[in-house]
Formats: C-alpha cells, sequence, structure tokens
C-alpha cells in the first residue's frame, strides 16, 4: 500500500471503471478489503456493474424512441460503446447523451444506419427545449406597430429553444408513430433531406416542418439579415411579387407558433 | 426550524402545486436545476412559492484531487441565490478525476492526507459560497485497505476541522454497516452531535451478501430503528426521506413521513435527547 496516495489510488479506481483492463482490476484488488461475506473483486464489480447500469439508464430516458428503435440488445450494445467512447466530462448526468448523434454518425458499426443518429439528433433536440433558456415571445400586435417605412430594416431574434435540423430520412414522423404505439416499421429515405425546427411553447416541446423559402429565409434572420437582405436573396428561387407576402406570412407563422422574442428595426 | 422534508421531484410537481400537500420543505437536487430556463426552472420556482428548500447536491466532487469546478461552485452560487435554500449539502466522495465524471458517489481512503485534502476544500467552497455546507455520508460497498481511521471519524474529524456541518444519512450508516460489518450505533456515537443538520432516510435492496442503495423502495425497519436510535441521540434534526426510483404517489410518501414523525415524537416524549442536554442551541438550528 505504500504509495498510493489519494491520486493513486483515484486513477486506479477510475482505469477499473473505465476498462477493466487485467493491471487495473489487479491493482484495485489489491488496495480493496476482503470480508469472509464478499470478496474484493465482488465488491469492486458493484461498482464497475454500477458506472455502466446508470449511464445506460440515462441514455434509455433520453433516447427512449431510439431504443425502442433498435431494441434492447442493440441499444445496451450502442450505450457501452458510446460510454468508452464519450466518458461524461459534465458535472451534471443530464449532458451525458449530447453525442451520441455525432457517435453514431462517426462509428462504423453505425454509419450504414444513418437514421440511427437522425434519430439520435431528433431527440436530443427534444430535450434542448425543454430547458433552454426563458425569453419574451411576441404576439401580432408588435408586429402590426412596425412603422411601414421600417419594414426593410426589420430584424427578428428568435426564442432561444429553438433549434433548426435537416432530416434525410421520415424521422419526425417515425418518432410520432412510436409515440403512438403503431407497428413497428423502419425509417424511410426522402427524396432530398427536409428541414425541421425545435422549440419550446407553454413549457412543452414542438417541431414542424420547413418549406425550402421558409428554411432559407429562417436561416437569413438567425444570421441577422434584414426583412429587405431576406426578400433579396429570395430571388434566385421565388417569383419577386410573391417573396414579400410569404416572408411576411412566415414571420406570422413564428409569431403564432411562439418562438419570436425580438422585432427590430433601428 | 424545517421540521420533516421530501425529495422535490418531477413526477410530483403537479400534485403538489395543485394540493399543496402537509410537507415542511422540500429537498432539491441542485444539479437538475443549474440549468437555463425552461420548465423544471418554471416548476422550481412555482413550488418555492409556497415551500421552504435545501440544495442537495451531487457534482460537488469534494474528494477528488482535480482541481475544484469553479465553473460548478459559481452555477450552484447563482442557484443558490435564485432558491435562497436554508443549506447546501453535497457527499464526502469523489466522482471523477482527470475532468472525468463517473456519475457515482465514490469512497475516498479514510487517510489522513484525504482528511487534509477535504478539510482545505470545504473551507475554500465555505468561502465562496459565504455560508457553511453540510457533508452527506455516502454507502459504500468497499474499503481501502490503506484507511487509517473508521468512517465516522474520517467524517467527524473532516467537518470539525472545515468547520461544516453533517447530513447524516440513516440508511446510508446501515447499509454500510452491513456491506463493512461495523456496528451503526458505534458511528453514530462517533459523530459530534453539534455537527449533524439533517437526516437522511432512504430504501435500499438487500443482496444477500450486499445491500444496495437503491432508493427505490419504503423505509426497513432496521434503518427506522436506527433513525429512533439517531433521534435519541441528536434530538430533532430536520429529516427528509428520499425516493429516486419506483417513485409512489406523493400521499404514499405523505405516511412514511408521518412515520418519521412518530418516532421522533415517540423518542423524544420518552427520553430527553443526549445532545439536548449539551447542544442547545445546535439543535434549535437544525429543526
Amino acid at each position: 500500500m505504500i504509495g498510493f496516495s489519494l491520486y493513486n489510488v483515484q486513477n486506479i479506481f477510475q482505469a477499473y471503471l473505465s476498462d477493466h483492463k487485467l493491471e487495473s482490476t489487479h491493482t484495485m484488488e489489491s488496495l480493496t478489503v476482503d470480508t469472509t461475506q464478499i470478496s474484493a473483486t465482488r465488491r469492486l464489480k458493484i461498482y464497475y456493474d454500477g458506472y455502466r447500469l446508470r449511464l445506460l439508464e440515462i441514455l434509455e430516458n433520453d433516447f427512449p424512441k431510439l431504443h425502442t428503435l433498435m431494441g434492447d440488445e442493440a441499444f445496451e450494445t450502442l450505450g457501452l460503446l458510446y460510454i468508452a467512447a464519450y466518458p461524461s466530462q459534465h458535472f451534471s448526468a443530464r449532458y451525458f447523451g449530447q453525442y451520441l448523434a455525432q457517435f453514431l454518425a462517426e462509428e462504423s458499426t453505425y454509419t450504414k444506419q444513418s437514421y440511427l443518429a437522425e434519430m439520435a439528433k431528433f431527440e436530443w433536440a427534444l430535450a434542448d427545449t425543454l430547458d433552454a433558456a426563458n425569453a419574451n415571445t411576441l404576439t401580432l400586435d408588435n408586429l402590426k406597430s412596425i412603422p411601414p417605412e421600417q419594414w426593410g430594416n426589420l430584424k427578428i431574434r428568435f426564442h432561444p429553444s429553438l433549434e433548426v435540423h435537416a432530416f434525410e430520412w421520415d424521422i419526425p414522423q417515425l418518432w410520432k408513430a412510436i409515440e403512438n404505439k403503431e407497428a413497428a416499421r423502419l425509417p424511410k429515405k426522402q427524396k432530398e433531406a427536409i428541414t425541421w425546427i425545435f422549440w419550446r411553447k407553454e413549457l412543452q416541446s414542438q417541431f414542424r416542418s420547413l418549406t425550402k423559402p421558409q428554411a432559407i429565409i429562417l436561416a437569413l434572420f438567425q444570421k441577422n439579415h434584414d426583412f429587405s437582405d431576406v426578400c433579396e436573396s429570395l430571388t434566385e428561387i421565388m417569383d419577386s411579387e410573391t417573396i414579400p407576402p410569404v416572408t411576411l406570412g412566415f414571420i406570422q407563422q413564428c409569431i403564432h407558433d411562439g418562438f419570436i422574442s425580438e422585432l427590430s428595426y433601428a | 426550524m424545517l421540521g420533516f422534508g421530501l425529495g422535490l421531484r418531477t413526477d410530483h410537481y403537479s400534485a403538489i402545486l395543485d394540493t399543496h400537500p402537509p410537507i415542511d420543505w422540500f429537498e432539491i437536487l441542485s444539479e437538475n436545476y443549474m440549468i437555463p430556463g425552461g420548465k423544471p426552472l418554471y416548476f422550481l420556482d412555482q413550488i418555492r412559492e409556497h415551500y421552504p428548500m435545501v440544495m442537495h447536491g451531487v457534482s460537488l466532487s469534494i474528494g477528488s484531487t482535480d482541481p475544484l469546478n469553479w465553473d460548478y461552485l459559481k452555477q450552484l452560487k447563482n442557484l443558490a441565490t435564485r432558491v435562497n435554500p436554508a443549506w447546501i449539502s453535497d457527499h464526502l466522495c469523489w466522482t471523477g478525476i482527470n475532468k472525468q465524471n463517473i456519475h457515482d458517489l465514490l469512497p475516498l481512503p479514510y487517510t489522513a492526507e484525504a482528511i487534509q485534502h477535504v478539510v482545505l476544500r470545504v473551507k475554500a467552497i465555505q468561502d465562496f459560497l459565504g455560508q457553511q455546507i453540510l457533508l452527506e455520508n455516502v454507502s459504500s460497498y468497499i474499503t481501502f485497505k490503506n484507511s487509517e481511521l473508521s468512517e465516522w471519524d474520517f467524517l467527524a474529524t473532516i467537518a470539525t476541522e472545515a468547520d461544516c456541518k453533517i447530513l447524516l444519512d440513516i440508511n446510508n450508516i446501515y447499509v454500510s454497516s452491513f456491506n463493512h460489518g461495523f456496528d451503526p450505533h458505534q458511528y453514530l456515537e462517533g459523530i459530534p452531535c453539534d455537527r449533524v443538520q439533517q437526516f437522511h432516510l432512504a430504501g435500499h435492496t438487500n443482496n444477500v451478501d450486499h445491500i444496495i442503495d437503491t432508493h427505490d423502495a419504503p423505509i426497513v425497519d432496521p434503518v427506522w430503528q436506527l433513525y429512533a436510535a439517531a433521534v435519541k441521540r441528536f434530538g430533532r434534526v430536520a429529516t427528509m426521506i428520499e425516493r429516486d426510483d419506483n417513485i409512489p404517489p406523493l400521499t404514499e410518501l405523505l405516511t412514511e413521513l408521518d412515520q418519521a414523525k412518530a418516532i421522533m415524537d415517540q423518542v423524544l416524549s420518552s427520553t430527553a435527547p443526549v445532545a439536548k442536554q449539551t447542544k442547545k442551541d445546535s439543535l434549535a438550528e437544525n429543526f
């Protein structure tokens, strides 16, 4: 036991929990008291199993539809690979699953099933909206109060919970199907990726799809472009006469949905 | 004067706001509310309007040899400003090193080196927060061969030298006494009365050759009996029941809480607690 400082003990204990290699296992066993009731090996295994079970449970809670889609065994295998690849570095377990979609997109075992990464991305976005920062949301009266001569300068600040993601598979529809306990099915690949937005309204997560022009309008406003810039950018894909009403209609819809926090035109 | 509390859990948010149950206070899990905004903070604020609260953390990692996580501590302090808790507690353990978080309450070797390390960190944290903190004894499943003293001497020495308070988890004492073969009453005797500010009670899972602190079941009779002994020694200490899994309806936990009240009343009506005779001031503060 001589030479085992507090750091040494913690280092070897964490190595044992993380990789369970022979060397760290033997060292930890040599550091641990046996009792007549239970061996050091079995005592240590309580921590080893507990570490994995705890994190697997967190993933199950954060990705319930991915779990259903994959099944118990495959989801557990995924979880164990993820725990090894992305050990938690945040003080809160709330954020442990934040890299799961990235892991699924990178790990060769899963890259051929790209819908898995998309389902993880979808579920993480839903969770994100629930505890994003608070902010005011505007009403249509705020929009009506804008002086006509200032419309060209209009800029928009969106609610902090707003997230935008594109999906090549019909993940949102599949998520709803699983939520409604419909018959199991595989995801369907779409002709092209569709943009979906996620936000929080009255404490609940919301999501809906955008048309191509709407996705462009939103992206430009998010980059702090004003109404004139946005309309100008749409001329390549839309008839110039329809651009202002389409843009205005989208802004009205966003206000109705509850994810515009500020309109400015100074 | 906090009295008898429960852990605030999401399953009970609506029932609490709808029925305003007769609970003296709630203990919140600090990390659940160290977030930017949204649903959890909404309910926290709503419930805080009606009930006192204490903050209980799992990520302080007071025994870790990593540097203190000042980002965590700043967020903890911000949450304390929002909640204005009666006190802030965490566990006498470590949760990871080298920036990794195991998300488990890992035991420390009971050594002079660990005492010195923890005491310095508790002092720094108390200075930063501007208040004493409470350290809780954890359930453990191993002991280290290089431990130089008992767990209760380790906890008592740290509390005294760092001038912090103790959250005495009665179930954890029972669990660890089973797992390590010590006398839980000897543990109680080793804890200074004036340091104990809160009790925890909880259920566990007995796996024959070891017990795991699962917080997923009702409190068992031996833990109630140990609670009675703790009340006899420490007097009117604020008591709280933890349930983290298989969470029952609020009414079921209220029944358990009534049992805790009955035990405390029974013990204190039949016996003048030792602590009350010597530490009147601390008892008045604690309950």
